[in-house]
């Protein structure tokens, strides 16, 4: 298996496991750039569960998250494992009420595990 | 960093985006020295685009930020450290 199929096959683990991930620069608990501090004070607001995981301490994710999502910066928000934008799209969504209705839609639908943690 | 290199790559960046994206508004500032002094600062600017086009129009917002990351991808970890988007369908733009 290629590192790339590697990497792919863990970040789609994550993005099945849960409705909401992150994936930026440290964790939730003690974020390591604004703008990922920012993206997550956003989902903090909606009070959702979401996994939150750390390019910088995972040189897999670090290195080929960009090739699955298409998207070069950090932070990278997933609903339902569709890439839902970086922390200028979430912001905005959030501020026009498109994000509370794209994360209630997500914890709507039936199925998908939704772990909390 | 000088003000002076960001202000290149500033005016860089206003030109890839302006010769892209035909845009009917564009501001890019330099909020560089807002970031002096934290680790990526050095590796590049930190800059803030607002950009209105008909290039954006029907698409969704992932969409819309692509279509200007595509335009300066080449820029980013070099001379962009950090870039701040606000995209504006040109249909919806309104000035002032």
């Amino acid at each position: 298996m290629t590192d790339q199929a590697k990497a792919f096959d863990k970040i789609k683990g994550h993005l099945a496991k849960d409705k909401i991930v992150i994936y930026m620069k440290g964790t939730p608990q003690a974020p390591r750039c604004g703008f990922s501090a920012q993206a997550v004070s956003v989902l903090n607001a909606h009070g959702k569960p979401f996994s939150g995981y750390d390019v910088l301490s995972d040189e897999e994710l670090w290195n080929h998250l960009d090739e699955y999502s298409g998207w070069e910066t950090f932070p990278q928000v997933f609903v339902d494992g569709k890439l839902i934008g970086g922390c200028d799209i979430v912001t905005e969504m959030h501020q026009s009420g498109e994000l509370k209705k794209v994360i209630e839609d997500a914890f709507a639908t039936a199925g998908s595990g939704t772990t909390i943690k | 960093m000088t003000d002076q290199v960001n202000e290149a790559r500033r005016r860089k960046i206003e030109g890839l985006l302006r010769e892209a994206l035909d845009p009917v508004h564009l501001v890019v500032e330099d909020e560089s020295h807002l970031h002096r002094g934290h680790a990526g600062a050095r590796e590049g600017g930190h800059f803030r685009v607002t950009v209105a086009s008909a290039a954006f129009e029907g698409k969704s917002l992932v969409e819309q930020h692509r279509l200007v990351q595509d335009r300066v991808r080449g820029l980013i970890g070099t001379e962009i450290h950090a870039l701040a988007l606000k995209t504006i369908p040109a249909s919806r733009w309104q000035p002032g």
